[in-house]
């Protein structure tokens, strides 16, 4: 095994902190990069060391290749991990670390290119037999003859979608044939005036959806195995905010059958690491493959706390060349996991972001409560990155009592100085179609349109008057403004650099 | 003390006491008979008719954050005045009180004493700081309810004074 003794996280924020963590456990020294305004952010104080690798905006510093690998050389860090979104998924940079004789945490850059590539993963995924959502091709220009024939072909509900759209303009469900040349016309004429291209395509209605995932894992030897499902169907603008593990809408038949599906996707694609294969599930049962992410997810916790096992750790021991440290018949899922998503953003305007500073954060914690946190108190959500605070997950022996204990979680989260969406998880958790499973990817727009949030009974309004009209301002606050804030190291150090014996 | 708060683009004006950890408080019509008590910075519990309540709370500049029960409120302390450390109690005395919570370092004055307005009474220290209390015009000292070295909940009251009347000051 080819030992690795350094890490650098190529990342930021909840995710870097949660690596940097398991790379510690692991025995592993640890390097954070960090741009501009992260200079004292959480992931560089919990890093063994940290290196300065540009501005703010991730173009000029968490996106630049040569700026991380060059951290990586000064550090003498052997590997690096990704982390998810920025460089994750970018096959030239996994390549370009590889070229530089480290190691990349992370899935092989050719199926990395494949995966990211629609027209060419579906293809594969076709020629291996995965089910796929029927449909015309993206980006064929089929004549109205054509396109009616398809849909014919495919059978009704279809879809007809703008080859480049988004946000649901120039999209109509047809239900039935004679209506389909009326539908067409007007999601041309939509797809035009709303993006100058009027080229659609035609696909199978998926009926009552759900978002069901799997997590796959492979080593370097050919084995691979599937870690079960995740549901994440609670989405608002095409992001995920709540996900959990059982999904209430498969039995062992359907959950092994998406499984050995994942697995041969993996398979097809030459994969290993850690990666997700996504599904959509219709009110038939019958599973579609969507596409598979080549990073570790965002919601991986859940997987975590109900198969017990560290994934991290793991995509660490397969990059080091290390077999896959189980065996699918060992692997049990135990009790259920929900994860909650904590943005700094307003859930009552349209989820807008909502940067700012972070005055106090009390975290909640207990048996069976995780806190997968990015910022602590005295920190700063930049307008620069995703705004998400932190993922909160509790795990149970089954879903109701999982839930419920997200709740007094959520309850039990202080974060004061900008607004959060935590009471809008709430009514999500507290809606009584949650409770029952009806967690469709419609979920928010049917059930939630235009969420405001509840006014506080008097009682409790009168309280928080009360204390607030006591409350005075903290005395470390008050007397760093009085002396004009703290001043960063960096300002005060003067001419001076790491390694320079001095004159 | 009086406080006006602005919540959700609304200004509520709130008289409120306290005496150690007892407070009371005037809302509109409402009134507020409850326990807060603050052992940790941002952390309290509040006893509202033997309920117990987890609460937060915290003030940066005029902007005041608390959560209670899991409901969380955004304020900000629009009240002008400069935080004048006295006010007007029954039969013209006036009470000279803390601003908020601290130790007495020092009585200035003694029971009986006549004082001018802007006279510093007695010096408080609250959150390192020594602040000292002054007078809010010219009176007698009526009364010194603390001594030195004594711990003081925020807005409890130190000093009892009579104004002086009109021609007393010679």
């Amino acid at each position: 095994m080819d030992r690795i003794d350094k890490i650098l996280v190529a990342n930021r924020g909840e995710i870097a902190v949660r690596i940097i963590r398991s790379c510690h456990e692991l025995g592993i020294a640890t390097v954070a990069v960090y741009s501009d305004v992260d200079a004292t952010a959480m992931h560089v104080r919990e890093a063994g060391e940290a290196v300065h690798i540009g501005a703010a905006p991730p173009g000029e510093s968490y996106l630049v290749h040569a700026r991380i690998l060059e951290a990586a050389r000064q550090t003498g860090a052997k590997g690096i991990h990704p982390g998810y979104g920025f460089l994750a998924e970018n096959a030239a940079f996994a390549q370009a670390v590889m070229d530089a004789g480290l190691i990349w945490i992370g899935p092989p850059p050719h199926a990395i290119s494949l995966l990211g590539n629609k027209v060419e993963s579906r293809n594969t995924m076709a020629a291996a037999g995965i089910p796929l959502v029927e449909g015309t091709e993206a980006g064929a220009q089929l004549d109205p003859k054509s396109l009616q024939k398809a849909a014919d072909k495919i059978g009704y509900p279809v879809l007809i979608k703008a080859a480049a759209g988004g946000g649901g303009k120039g999209m109509r469900v047809v239900d039935d044939p004679a209506e389909f040349t009326k539908s067409l016309e007007a999601a041309q004429r939509e797809a035009g005036s709303a993006f100058g291209d009027a080229t659609v395509f035609v696909e199978k209605y998926v009926v009552e959806p759900r978002h069901i995932e799997f997590q796959i894992f492979g080593d370097t030897h050919g084995n691979r195995i599937h870690l079960f499902e995740r549901e994440c169907s609670i989405q608002r603008r095409h992001q995920k905010i709540i996900e959990e593990t059982p999904s209430i809408a498969l039995d062992d038949d359907l959950r092994s059958r998406m499984g050995e599906t994942a697995v041969k996707v993996g398979e097809a694609a030459g994969y290993f690491s850690a990666g997700t294969v996504e599904f959509l599930l219709d009110k038939d049962k019958k599973f579609y493959f969507l596409e598979v992410n080549t990073r570790i997810q965002v919601e991986h916790p859940v997987t975590e706390e109900t198969v017990g096992v560290d994934l991290v750790a793991e995509q660490i021991r397969v990059a080091m060349g290390a077999e896959l440290s189980w065996k699918q018949d060992e692997l049990r899922q135990q009790g259920h996991a929900i994860e909650c998503r904590i943005y700094a953003e307003d859930a009552a305007a349209g989820f807008l972001p909502a940067a700012g500073p972070v005055h106090f954060l009390k975290k909640p914690d207990g048996p069976g409560v995780r806190w997968d946190g990015g910022v602590e108190t005295g920190d700063e959500v930049s307008v620069n990155y995703d705004p998400i605070i932190a993922k909160l997950i509790t795990r149970a022996s089954d879903r109701e009592t999982a839930i419920r204990k997200m709740r007094l979680a959520l309850d039990d989260t202080v974060i004061f100085g900008l607004t959060t969406n935590q009471e809008f998880l709430k009514a999500c958790l507290d809606h009584p179609e949650f409770m029952k499973g009806n967690t469709l990817t419609s979920f928010i727009p049917q059930f939630l349109p235009d969420w405001q949030n509840p006014e506080a009974d008097s009682e409790t309004l009168h309280l928080a008057l009360t204390l607030a009209a006591l409350t005075q301002e903290a005395s470390v606050a008050a007397s760093n403004r009085s002396k004009g804030g703290i001043p960063e190291p960096w300002q005060t150090l003067g001419n001076w650099s790491i390694g320079s014996k001095g004159a | 003390m009086r406080k006006k708060l602005s919540y959700k683009d609304k200004i509520v004006t709130i008289d409120v006491n306290s005496n150690g950890d007892q407070v009371t408080a005037k809302i509109n019509d409402t009134s507020i008979d409850c326990m807060i008590a603050n052992r940790r910075a941002g952390s309290y519990l509040i006893n509202l008719n033997g309920k117990t309540l987890k609460a937060y709370a915290i003030r940066e500049k005029d902007q005041i954050f608390v959560q209670i029960a899991g409901k969380s409120f955004f304020l900000n302390d629009v009240t002008k005045d400069d935080g004048a450390s006295f006010d007007t109690g029954g039969m013209g005395e006036l009470k000279v009180k803390t601003p908020m919570p601290g130790s007495v370092i020092k009585v200035l004055v003694r029971e009986g004493e006549t004082v001018k307005r802007n006279q510093p009474l007695i010096i408080v220290e609250a959150m390192k700081m020594e602040n000292e209390v002054k007078s809010g015009l010219d009176a007698t000292v009526l009364k010194i309810l603390v001594e030195a070295g004594q711990q003081v909940g925020g807005n409890s009251v130190l000093i009892e004074l009579a104004p002086l009347e009109e021609g007393d000051a010679t």
